[in-house]
This record gives C-alpha cells, sequence and structure tokens, in this order.
C-alpha cells in the first residue's frame, strides 16, 4: 500500500494522457462512420472508459477525452456544419458519468482481486512455512525460517527471541545484524502474559516493535519482534497471518525437542548397551591372561618341586606375553573412556597420513618382527585431522587382527586420498571372514571368543567407537580372491 | 665406565614398583636413591645431588608437574618424567615444563635403561655448545648451516634448515611441535604454524630420509613432536 507513491501518480498522467490520444486518432474514424461528427462524440469517452480499465480515474478520462473532441468541433464549426452543442454536451457530460462509475465498479473488484491476491499469497507462506518449518532439523534453522516468512508478510525488520530463565536470548534476526534497543520490559510482558504487546496494543503502544509469542503446548517457546516502526500499526489480515506463522512455529519447535529428548534416550541406551557388552567382554578378556599369569607365578612359587631351567624360563616368558596382552587390553579401554561417555574428547591435530602410516609400521615391526607390512601411500603430503593416538591404535588393532589371522602372509595396508576423504585400506591374505563374523563384525561381543584366542571383538568395537567420534566409518569384507579387508574413512574436514 | 658410578634418584609411591626399579638399576651398576613423596624427593635433591631423576608424576602430596617447575628454578639434574598416565598432553606438559625425557609405564626393562643412559650421555656432553653434530649418514654442521647425508650435500630451505638445526641441537630429546613452533614462528604463532611445521617436516624428511615411512635421523614421537636420533638402530646394538 505504502509502495506505490510517487511513480503511481506519474503512470496514471501517462495513461491519461495515451487515452486522450487514442480518442483523438479514433475520431477520425467514427466521423467517417457516421458522417456527421457529433455523432461519435459520445464514444469518445468510452473509449476512455475502455482503456482506463485498470482504473478508477475513469472520470478523469471522460472528460479529457471530451476535451480531445472540442478541436474536431471547432473544426466542425469553421466548415460551417451546425451542431447542437447543447446536446452534445450533454451526451459527453452523461457518458463521462457511466464511465466514471463503470471505472469505480472495476476499480473495487481489481482491489477487491488485489486483496484476494495478497490474503492467498499470506495462506501460502503460511502453509510453505508449515511445510519446511516440518523438514527443518535444527532450532536455527526453524528460526530463520520463520524470520523469512515474517519478513515477507510484513515487510518488516524481525528478531526472535527464546526465553534462557529470566532473560532473553536473540537467535536470529532479519537483516542479520539488526540493531535494536533494548526491549526487554515488552518481550518479559508479552512473555508474561503471552500475548501480543508493543506497537498497535494497548501496552505501550508508542514503541516501534510489536511483539508476538511463540506458545508451545505448555509454555512460551519465543517471542517474535518486529520492528514496524512509529509510523505504522499491523492490521488485518496481516495479523492474523503473523499468529498463524507463529503458531506453526511454535509447533515446529515443540516437534524438534520431542524429536531431542528421544534422540537423547535412544543415545542413552545404546550407550548402556555398549557399556554392559563391554564389561561382559572385557571381564573375559581379562581373566584369561590373568589366568595364565597367575597359574604361571603360583607353579613358580611353589616349594618344594624342582622346575627345569628351560621350564621356568618358559613361565617367565608366558607371564611377560599375556602381561603385554593385558597391556594392550588396557590401552584399549583407556581410549574407550577417552570417546566415552562424555562426547568424543579427540585430541585433534592435522597429522600427515605419512607419518601415521609410518607409527604403524614402527609399531608392527617391533611388535611382529616377522610380519611383512607392505605400505603404500599417495605421494604428495596428505594432512588430516584426528587424534593420532588413538587412530594409529585403530590400525594397530586391526593389524594385530590381520596377524592373527593370517598368520605371516604379508599385510597390505594402504592409504588412499579422495576428494573429501582419507581412506585406510587392510588387507590380508588370510582365511577371510566368516559369514557370522561378518554379521556382527564390531559388537563387543559378537564373536566366539573361543576361536579368536584373545577376545578380538573387543578390539574391533573400539576401532568401530573411535572411527566413529571421528566422524568417519570402518568396514570389513572379504577380497574376492580371498582374505580380509578392512576399510577406515576419515573426512578431511572437520565437521 | 671408568667414571664414579652416576647416582639415581627414584621418586615413585608404589612399593612394588619402586623395588623393582631398585632391583633392576642397581644389577646395571647405578648407585639408587630412593623417595617415595616430593618432599622427600626435594630433600635428596638438595643433600645427595644425584645425577638423574626419575620421576614418577603422581605422588601423594604433590602434582608430578608442579615438583618439575619448582625444581626446575634452582636445579637442572635431568629428570625422566614416568607416568602411567599415558596422553600426549601428559608428555607435552611434562616435556614443556622441563623434563628430560618422557617413559609411560609400563616400560620394559631395557627402554627404560637405554633412555637413561641417553640423558646421562646427553648431560655429559653437552657442557660445550656444539659445532656439528652427526648421527650414522646425517650430518649438520651449525657454523656453514650445511646439513649432508652420506656426505652428498643436502638443500634446505631456510625455515627447513631452522627446524633441523633446532633438533639437531637437542639430540635425543622429544621436542614438542609448540615448542618448535614458538621456536621458529615466535611465541605468537598460533595453530596454523602446525600445518607448516608438518609440512616442513615432511619436506625434510624427503631431503634426508632414504624411506621416509622408516625414518632414520628425525623420528616422531607420534601426537607430541619430533626427536634427533642418537643412534642408528642398525649401527650399534645398544638398545
Amino acid at each position: 500500500m505504502q509502495r506505490r507513491s510517487m511513480p503511481a501518480l506519474e503512470r496514471r498522467i501517462l495513461r491519461c494522457l495515451s487515452t486522450a490520444v487514442l480518442s483523438v486518432l479514433l475520431y477520425p474514424l467514427f466521423s467517417f462512420l457516421f458522417h456527421e461528427s457529433w455523432y461519435a462524440l459520445p464514444f469518445l469517452p468510452i473509449t476512455g472508459v475502455f482503456f482506463s480499465f485498470r482504473e478508477r480515474s475513469g472520470i478523469l478520462r471522460g472528460i479529457l477525452g471530451m476535451l480531445a473532441c472540442i478541436p474536431f468541433i471547432v473544426l466542425d464549426a469553421l466548415t460551417g456544419r451546425t451542431f447542437p452543442i447543447g446536446f452534445a454536451i450533454a451526451v459527453c457530460l452523461s457518458s463521462a458519468g457511466i464511465a466514471w462509475m463503470l471505472g469505480k465498479v472495476y476499480g473495487q473488484q481489481a482491489g477487491r482481486a488485489r486483496d484476494l491476491g495478497r490474503e492467498l499469497a499470506q495462506v501460502q507462506s503460511v502453509s510453505n512455512l508449515s511445510g519446511s518449518l516440518l523438514t527443518a532439523s535444527a532450532p536455527h534453522q526453524l528460526y530463520t525460517l520463520t524470520l523469512q516468512s515474517l519478513y515477507s508478510v510484513t515487510d518488516c525488520p524481525c528478531v526472535l527471541f527464546t526465553p534462557q530463565g529470566e532473560t532473553f536470548r536473540r537467535e536470529a534476526s532479519i537483516p542479520e545484524g539488526l540493531m535494536l534497543y533494548p526491549a526487554d520490559n515488552l518481550l518479559h510482558y508479552c512473555a508474561n502474559r503471552s500475548r501480543r504487546c508493543g506497537r498497535g496494543t494497548d501496552y505501550s503502544n508508542s514503541s516501534p516493535l510489536s511483539v508476538f509469542p511463540v506458545k508451545g503446548e505448555h509454555s512460551l517457546l519465543a517471542v517474535a519482534a518486529i520492528l514496524t516502526g512509529t509510523d505504522r500499526v499491523l492490521e488485518e489480515p496481516v495479523l492474523s497471518t503473523i499468529e498463524h506463522l507463529l503458531l506453526r512455529t511454535g509447533i515446529a519447535m515443540e516437534r524438534l525437542t520431542y524429536l531431542d529428548r528421544e534422540h537423547a534416550i535412544l543415545m542413552d541406551k545404546e550407550l548402556e548397551h555398549m557399556r554392559s557388552d563391554f564389561l561382559r567382554s572385557i571381564s573375559h578378556d581379562l581373566r584369561t591372561p590373568l589366568t595364565g599369569i597367575i597359574g604361571a607365578c603360583s607353579t613358580l612359587e611353589q616349594e618344594g618341586v624342582t622346575i627345569g631351567e628351560s621350564d621356568r624360563r618358559e613361565l617367565v616368558h608366558g607371564v611377560h606375553e599375556e602381561a603385554t596382552w593385558l597391556l594392550r587390553i588396557v590401552e584399549n579401554l583407556l581410549s574407550v573412556t577417552r570417546v566415552g561417555s562424555s562426547g568424543p574428547k579427540l585430541n585433534r591435530s592435522e597429522e600427515p597420513v605419512e607419518e601415521l602410516l609410518a607409527e604403524v609400521l614402527d609399531k608392527t615391526r617391533s611388535r611382529f618382527p616377522a610380519v611383512d607390512l607392505r605400505i603404500s601411500q599417495p605421494d604428495r603430503l596428505v594432512l588430516v585431522p584426528v587424534d593420532p593416538t588413538l587412530i594409529v591404535q585403530v590400525l594397530m588393532n586391526l593389524v594385530d587382527n590381520a596377524v592373527k589371522y593370517a598368520g605371516s602372509s604379508p599385510i597390505e595396508l594402504s592409504a588412499v586420498e579422495e576428494e573429501e576423504e582419507i581412506r585406510f585400506i587392510l588387507r590380508d591374505h588370510g582365511p577371510g571372514l566368516s559369514e557370522e563374523a561378518l554379521a556382527n563384525l564390531f559388537e563387543p561381543y559378537g564373536h566366539h571368543p573361543g576361536d579368536y584366542g584373545h577376545g578380538m571383538g573387543l578390539g574391533l568395537s573400539i576401532c568401530r567407537s573411535i572411527i566413529t567420534a571421528h566422524g568417519g566409518t570402518i568396514e570389513g569384507e572379504n577380497a574376492p580372491d580371498g582374505g580380509a579387508v578392512f576399510t577406515v574413512t576419515l573426512p578431511k574436514e572437520t565437521l | 665406565m671408568n667414571t664414579p658410578r652416576p647416582t639415581i634418584l627414584i621418586v615413585e609411591d608404589e612399593t612394588y614398583i619402586l623395588k623393582v626399579l631398585k632391583t633392576l638399576l642397581e644389577a646395571d651398576a647405578y648407585r639408587v636413591l630412593l623417595a617415595k613423596n616430593a618432599a622427600a624427593a626435594e630433600m635428596a635433591v638438595a643433600s645427595h645431588m644425584p645425577d638423574l631423576i626419575l620421576l614418577d608424576l603422581g605422588l601423594p602430596d604433590q602434582d608430578g608437574i608442579v615438583f618439575l617447575q619448582e625444581l626446575r628454578r634452582w636445579s637442572q639434574v635431568p629428570v625422566i618424567v614416568v607416568s602411567a598416565r599415558n596422553l600426549e598432553q601428559d608428555k607435552i606438559l611434562a616435556l614443556d615444563n622441563g623434563a628430560d625425557d618422557y617413559i609411560a609405564k609400563p616400560f620394559s626393562a631395557p627402554e627404560l635403561l637405554a633412555r637413561i643412559r641417553a640423558v646421562l650421555r646427553r648431560r655429559t656432553g653437552s657442557a660445550l655448545p656444539e659445532d656439528s653434530y652427526n648421527v650414522g649418514g646425517f650430518f649438520i654442521d651449525f657454523n656453514k648451516r650445511s646439513v649432508s647425508v652420506d656426505g652428498q650435500p643436502i638443500r634446505l630451505t631456510q625455515v627447513e634448515y631452522r627446524i633441523v638445526e633446532l633438533i639437531a641441537r637437542n639430540p635425543g630429546k622429544v621436542l614438542t611441535y609448540s615448542f618448535l613452533i614458538h621456536n621458529i614462528w615466535g611465541p605468537y604463532a598460533d595453530a596454523e604454524n602446525n600445518r607448516i611445521l608438518r609440512v616442513n617436516m615432511s619436506n625434510i624428511r624427503r631431503k634426508i630420509e632414504k624411506d621416509r615411512m622408516a625414518p632414520r635421523y628425525i623420528l616422531t614421537e607420534i601426537g607430541v613432536g619430533y626427536r634427533m636420533a642418537e643412534q642408528i638402530p642398525g649401527d650399534k646394538k645398544q638398545r
């Protein structure tokens, strides 16, 4: 409404002028058709009406059309033809009146159509909003969508606040860096009574802000402030559109909170599940080597029993081996507490892939001197944002695994750089993974512990939690020509 | 060894570990002093002037790091930190607070003895600033600012040379990433420099190492920093 001020006037004048010109151009045609020029006169304003279709100022055109006739009347008078001026004027006036009336009626119709169009647009924006609100996955997305709709409905800058205890936090605004005078009293009023206030209401009518509550089922979820300025008051149907919009926003916000809560419950459940699985497998995994150690020690401690030198040495060596194995379990456990319950506490830095692989190679050579680990990697330096100790641990778990299955056949570890990720592929040439093992490879207690000597499932499940915490994936499968293949994929950018 | 037996102070509160360490070190001909807490350790350092301290970080009366910081105000005695806290941050913290080396529990006997020997050797050797350093085929001349491997001169950029020099001036000692960054790019260098450091190191290795997957001269302490090799494993069977 406000938008068309100056240019509209110019447009109107232009259109009137064009009508007049057309009238003049058509006059000779009419006078030719009717032989007597004055018969044509009434048609002039009617042409005017035609061209004034979109305008309310039909009367203006009628008059202009009439004025345009004057030169021709004068021409007629000069050429000596007689004609009843009074009648002509009466006809002119009446047709001007008709033109004006028609114009008026049309104008009303057009106005109504325009209002309808606007309402339709608003209804559409509400339904568009509710559609996109339902797909919004983050609160901030929701706020932005709401504000965009508010802005398109009101043409005014707007801000969204959420209550944070006694104060309000500004969540988003359009335009983004909008400066606002503090209006806490308005926000509090609106929040406490859950009703509109500010400009256009009985509370703080002089404020440039119009403040609307966003209600949830039980509580107030947010407050939307629209900066109308002091020269404008929001009226129907805009007001009801806004209310509709905010109603949808409220519903969508509630939906998000429910989803969050549900997600948290699921996570807790999963975590709980993981923990109990974990404890079960740990107690198994710890017990086995401890049995060996305690057995060996008590044998050595036994009095009165003579043990041969080589037997004694073997027992001590066994204790050493088992203790080393225990240590590895404990290291794995420590990593789990690091990526465990209270969210991942990764100590990330940009690590060169070549350093990670070199570390794995070094560790493998000292742990399994007989094993042939072949490494291939990109020529160029690739940095990947990871917790280096944990990633090396994952790769070492996979190497341990491969050595256990494939014995001394060569193991291949390769790093492949993709557009957005790094893939580490570890492949052995052993018997490969059984159907059963494939089904629950990364479950803490998914395996038959007996088959693997020391529980391998624990190591793999830890690998998975470490890799998941990095935002990556880990998969195990069999190579077409035999042997197990484990693929670890890590994103190159941290999210 | 014709020098008098070096004295090692073990600061450790676990009696059993203390006993194991004592047996191990005495068997290797060191004189051993024992302290079960920070207060006793401080007294022992002041009165006996040990040649080396094995410091456990988990002490009953004081945080090991705080003990280290206070010790460093008045004594430069070499310290090897022994700790069950096997996190990189703890290693970094200990190294940046003046520890000469760090060994995580549990460790094997030969590993510990090798570390002790290395630190003691470093201490006796580094009385004078060196003009050069060489290990295996690697040779760096600090005066001429030149580096060569197996007699072949290596062309390093300015920054690469400074990194290599800094590491080579502290052979055997782990230099943490932040120590390197601050000494090369200044105290206000930020994390972005970590990237630059790692990229430079990759380039250095391509120039000086035969196999960058098995570096021999500049070693990586994963998650902590870099260390100049003191001996090339193949050269002498000492580790």
